[in-house]
């Protein structure tokens, strides 16, 4: 039986694996346990369950990670409002003549994950572009920091990153599945920093049409130049600051419209060990993980590892970026929830050049539990950790309670973020 | 009770409607409101920085403007009418006679023209007839007094010039007769170098605070001290102050002479929704344009520290000059936005003078007290709406009506006592002329003139159909405050043919200047027309007898000037389209073309004369940018481009009117062989600047990261099409997130000496310069 059935059918996913994928001392024939730590000297155990980049990072960086039980729960892998309209909308998907999502009447797409049974590469891409954080309303209160190839610290930043979705609304008491306003928006994302003192104020807002085709239109508030300017948003493979590893391209692994992508295909599939249960710790100051690895023991999250029963590496080219310092992108793709596990980025020359592991999952943590307004128990990403490989510089984001200037990490927040966040106007504002 | 679904707000109450169970606007607000309360501790978040700027002079000349800059200090420079100069025929060319409106000439040619009738009245007066020393120099007056000078005609007045060379006026002892062109010591002594044109340390203090509710807090706090007066043997003076608000120079600024303590923001801001409300000091920038001002007419510049010649990728960040406003904006549907300002006026603030960027000559003084006073509290207001017609284009329209924070020059009155010295050419007990004719000993003024009674002569100058000296009224704003005269001797002032250089340099028309001087000024006025007649300087001849004449009896002297600050109203358009090719490959796409032109109906320009009657014109300005990102390479990041070309219909990038530019040299009216006058200092205008009929300057930038953005390499190129360019390249180090390193470098190359291309007012400024910056 296939993931997607038998987690719609039934719930959860173990009716669709073969006992050895659902259980990560059955795989290993018990040499690995959940609660064991994957460091140098057991890296080897699991070499076949991780990507070549963790395999590195842990066998030559000191990082680790401790195994986790697996979780095959529908509720658990979902926000609750998303899994509701993946559920109500399954099957309507399909391709345009243009190649944008519509569902079988012609509609934009209503929300939840069009193809929650992925079959091919523009399949999975589709899932992850159309909703990135798989609510309508996010802030994501982001302390970065950037380590240097000697294991120091040698950038910190604080920003926040505002989304909306502006079609395919899943929140119950949305008026409709589609934003009033912005019609033929698929999304608004803003981010703006707030530390340190050169960068802060500085803002950028994104307006992406829902046409996949279409570039988005890029905004940005500079202080120095103390006024919103146009930027022509087709650059997407620039750091957003000095140091920093992210770029407009990395976002959710499908940063950019998926038809400027091309050459989607599904290259691999079968079991992985991915950061997809219990990253968030809310008993932790500000949500903070423990640090782990690289020289200085602070480039990477100490996170734990669960046994993915299928994960769908998908391959994708940027063919409408000339120039663009990207080959490929392989996508790490959980395919009970077609969420982000990993995405690694490869040179012109083919190299490896720098990864996009994400750590995600309920918001539940002992006693602690963060609920949608319903009651369930929410589910987001917690984490991300940028490296480029080839400089050794690692960028580990957080997703925390709270970064400097007092913005908190808020999901579906009673706000209209539009105006409050996505707007020249509220860039304007925010700078300084 | 669970929170409403918000959306855009100018959508809340048509989704009311349609979906009335879910709410209403008000609750979605109020919502709102609470979900902001919810986390509201106040949070307060301080940041800010630590710099080190260094600008090193690698100019091969110093700044003129500057006294000790100034190339004629220690030029003793020789009078070209007098009777002694070449073959003599310059100071016996007849030159303009004054007549007052009833034709009665000047009282000291009365006699002299007593022969003469008609039409050659109006030019009867030879140009040597009053030039009386053979030269002038830096501390001719002073000099002239320590020797003892009986002063003109034996009556103490007009002490007369003596210089180091022995050059001077014929009733000073020590005179020599003969004694001309030389050079003095005295005068070099004035002379520095300023080798570092920057050498301070900043620190800024961010204070940032959220309280909740929809309201936040932001203040700056700026310490900067400049240390460049060290290196210059203190003769760099005061270098913030001005007479604006006290001493201050912007509404919210502390200051010694080399240290300011400023607050370049302190507001709070307001925002619910579509509504943001920013009420505190703070800077409103519009326009489209980078570094070219066009639209961007709400805040004047401090151009105290750096001039405008800080790294071009950050335009006037440092130097825009926030101001107490309340500013209101308003998004529409999340779109089109109306964004107004009500400001406090504040204005431009120059550079100091006798500093490594001034700004104006050091022959004269900037008194702006009574004209800021004038300005002061005034409210600057305008209003802006942007439309985005499509994903594509953006226009936006604007209209502000400001008091124009660059000002307008003119001249104003001098002090009754400049630099420990009577000033001569004021009305009252120390006027030079009026103490001439009440001591005059009977006879004749200068061998072979006519004879005139003994003094008091003021009755026979009445009798004779002429005023008396004028009287003082008292008060501001007046031509007869407390002086009359816009004139003052100074031992540091400049004599004549420095007045020529002078002028070309200030974009002036010195004849111009001259008849100002003279005929708007009520004690000049009576001295130089009524008592010794001289006519209005229409040509060189002319000018050169009035200024020889005075500067022989009162050797250099300086001229006060002022700025007024008059009202304006700039009514702009602008536009961004983004170009968008259906191949990515196409260089053009997402090409960003940016437009804008401002128009100011009647804007009030400086006179090239420095009068109170000012040049009006209504201005266009426009401006047409291109940016640019491109990836050459798959290895480096995108390449900023940028190019920008500006199209100005009447003043140049600094403001100064087009018809000033194109000065004609001096030497044009100066035989070099003999030393005699040229044909053309006899033809009236002649050495009026010819002007401009338009201004056009181009700009092409870019800055280059690496990949990492770690290093950034910034290039700029300033070209004004009339010749002339500044080229900028930097390179900024960000090695981490508390230190940057930054070396630039301004280049500046002028396209010759005929004044008509910005960088001509610019060639001292080349220079390196460094800055270290540690970020907490």
């Amino acid at each position: 039986m296939a993931v997607w059935p038998a987690l719609s059918a039934h719930g959860d996913a173990a009716d669709a694996f073969a006992p050895a994928l659902l259980d990560i001392e059955a795989f290993t024939a018990g040499r690995v346990r959940p609660g064991d730590w994957i460091d140098a000297d057991s890296i080897e155990l699991v070499q076949d369950l991780v990507d070549p980049v963790v395999y590195q990072e842990v066998k030559q960086d000191r990082r680790r990670f401790f195994v986790q039980p697996a979780a095959n729960g529908l509720e658990t892998l979902f926000p609750p409002y998303f899994l509701d309209a993946t559920l109500r909308h399954q099957g309507r998907a399909r391709f345009d003549a243009d190649g944008n999502v519509v569902t079988d009447g012609g509609d934009s797409w209503p929300g939840g994950l069009p193809f929650p049974a992925a079959t091919s590469g523009a399949e999975v891409i589709a899932n992850l572009t159309l909703s990135w954080g798989r609510h309508d309303r996010a802030l994501y209160a982001f302390p970065a920091v950037v380590i240097d190839p000697a294991g120091a610290q040698a950038y910190e930043y604080d920003f926040v990153w505002a989304e909306q979705q502006c079609a395919g609304l899943v929140h119950p008491d949305a008026p409709g599945t589609l934003l009033p306003g912005h019609a033929g928006e698929l999304r608004r994302q803003s981010l703006w920093f707030t530390h340190t003192n050169d960068v802060r104020g500085s803002a950028f807002l994104s307006i992406w049409p829902y046409d996949q085709r279409r570039v988005p239109e890029l905004f940005g508030y500079l202080p120095n130049l103390k006024r919103v300017r146009r930027f022509p948003a087709n650059q997407r493979f620039e750091p957003y600051m000095p140091g920093l590893n992210l770029y407009l391209s990395d976002a959710w692994a499908a940063g950019d419209p998926m038809l400027t992508w091309g050459n989607f295909r599904i290259i691999h599939r079968g079991p992985y060990l991915a950061s997809c249960h219990a990253q968030w710790r809310p008993a932790r100051a500000n949500w903070a993980h423990p640090l782990v690895g690289g020289a200085g023991g602070i480039s990477y999250f100490e996170v734990g590892k669960a046994l993915v029963p299928e994960v769908i590496v998908v391959e994708a080219e940027p063919v409408a970026y000339p120039n663009a310092p990207v080959s490929r992108r392989r996508i790490y793709v959980d395919a009970r929830n077609m969420n982000v596990l990993q995405a690694i980025t490869y040179d012109r020359h083919g190299e490896a050049w720098k990864s996009f592991e994400t750590g995600s999952g309920q918001r539940l943590a002992g006693n602690a539990a963060e609920r949608c307004s319903d009651g369930r128990i929410e589910w987001s990403f917690n984490w991300l950790i940028s490296h480029d490989v080839q400089a050794n510089r690692v960028t580990r984001v957080l997703q925390a309670e709270h970064c400097r200037g007092n913005w908190r990490t808020r999901l579906d927040p009673p706000i209209d973020l539009v105006s409050e966040f996505m707007t020249e106007q509220a860039l304007r504002r925010m700078g300084s | 009770m669970p929170a409403r679904y918000p959306v855009p707000r100018s959508h809340a109450g048509a989704m009311a409607r349609a979906a009335p169970r879910r709410g209403s606007w008000t609750a979605v607000a109020v919502a709102g409101v609470l979900c902001h309360l919810e986390s509201h501790a106040i949070d307060w978040n301080l940041s800010g920085h630590v710099r080190q700027e260094i600008a090193y002079s690698i100019a091969a000349n110093n700044n003129e403007l500057n006294q000790m800059g100034n190339v004629f200090n220690d030029r003793i420079t020789p009078h070209y009418t007098h009777r002694t100069w070449g073959s003599g025929a310059n100071a016996a060319a007849l030159t303009s006679t004054y007549l007052n409106a009833e034709g009665v000439p000047g009282f000291f040619q009365q006699g002299g023209l007593a022969g003469v009738a008609g039409a050659a009245r109006r030019r009867a007066t030879a140009a040597g007839l009053f030039t009386q020393a053979t030269a002038n120099c830096r501390f001719g007056l002073a000099n002239a007094r320590a020797a003892g000078s009986p002063g003109l005609a034996g009556t103490g007045a007009f002490a007369g010039v003596l210089c180091p060379n022995g050059a001077g006026s014929a009733w000073v002892p020590g005179a020599t007769p003969g004694v001309a062109a030389g050079i003095s010591a005295q005068g070099a002594a004035l002379d520095d170098d300023i080798n570092f044109n920057l050498f301070n340390t900043r620190a800024e203090f961010d204070v940032q605070a959220r309280f909740g509710a929809g309201f936040a807090a932001f203040a700056r706090v700026r310490f900067y001290a400049d240390a460049t007066s060290s290196f210059t043997d203190g003769r760099i003076g005061n270098l913030n102050e001005n007479p604006y608000w006290g001493t201050r120079s912007t509404p919210g600024e502390w200051s010694t002479p080399n240290f300011l303590l400023d607050l370049p923001a302190l507001y709070l801001d307001y925002n619910r929704g579509p509504l943001w409300i920013r009420l505190g000091n703070q800077i409103v920038a519009w326009g489209e344009a980078y570094f070219f001002r066009v639209m961007d007419v709400a805040n004047g510049l401090d151009l105290r520290r750096h001039l405008t010649l800080g790294p071009g990728g950050e335009e006037f960040q440092d130097q825009r000059i926030a101001s107490p406003a309340l500013r209101v904006s308003y998004a529409f549907d999340a779109g089109p936005e109306l964004d107004l300002f009500v400001s406090l006026f504040t204005p431009t603030v120059l550079p100091a003078q006798n500093s490594a960027y001034n700004l104006i000559s050091s022959g004269t003084t900037l008194d702006e007290r009574d004209e800021f006073d004038d300005a002061a509290g005034a409210l600057n207001f305008g209003a802006r709406l942007s439309v985005p017609l499509s994903e594509q284009l953006t226009v936006t329209a604007m209209y502000t009506n400001r008091r124009n924070p660059d000002g307008v020059f003119r001249y104003a009155e001098a002090p009754a006592t400049n630099a420990g010295i009577a000033n001569a050419w004021c009305a009252g007990p120390a006027n030079a002329t009026n103490a001439l004719l009440s001591n005059f000993r009977g006879g004749a003024l200068f061998a072979g003139g006519p004879l005139l009674p003994a003094g008091p002569l003021q009755g026979a100058v009445a009798a004779s159909g002429l005023g008396l000296m004028p009287a003082l009224r008292g008060g501001q704003h007046q031509v007869l405050g407390h002086c009359g005269a816009a004139l003052a001797p100074d031992n540091h002032g400049p004599g004549s043919t420095e007045y020529w250089h002078a002028m070309g340099r200030s974009r002036l028309d010195p004849m111009q200047a001259l008849r100002t001087a003279i005929d708007e000024w009520p004690a000049t006025h009576w001295a130089v027309r009524e008592i010794f007649g001289f006519g209005e300087e229409r040509n060189v001849a002319d000018a050169l007898r009035t200024l020889e004449a005075f500067h022989g009896y009162l050797g250099g002297f300086r001229a006060y000037a002022t700025r007024e600050f008059k009202r304006e109203q700039v009514f702009a358009l602008g536009a961004n389209y983004i170009i968008q090719m259906d191949d990515p490959h196409s260089f053009f796409d997402s090409m960003i073309l940016r437009g804008e032109v401002a128009v100011t109906p009647h804007k009030q320009f400086t006179s090239l004369g420095l009068s109170r009657d000012y040049i009006e014109e209504t201005e266009v300005i426009s401006a047409l940018i291109i940016e640019k990102f491109h990836r050459f390479s798959d290895a480096i990041p995108a390449t900023y481009m940028v190019w920008q070309w500006m199209h100005r219909e009447a003043s140049d990038l600094f403001g100064r009117h087009l018809s000033g530019t194109e000065t004609v040299p001096f030497s044009r009216f100066i035989d070099p062989a003999t030393g005699d006058f040229t044909p053309a200092a006899f033809v009236d205008g002649a050495a009026s600047p010819r002007g401009s009929g338009a201004a056009d300057y181009v700009v092409f930038g870019f800055q280059q990261p690496t990949r990492s953005l770690m290093w950034r390499f910034d290039m700029a190129v300033l070209v004004d099409v009339e010749g002339g360019f500044l080229v900028q390249p930097g390179l900024r180090y960000r090695p981490g997130d508390d230190w940057q390193f930054d070396l630039y470098a301004n280049l500046m190359e002028d396209g010759g000496d005929e004044n008509d291309d910005v960088m001509e007012s610019l060639d001292f400024a080349d220079e390196i310069f460094v800055r270290a910056t540690w970020f907490f």
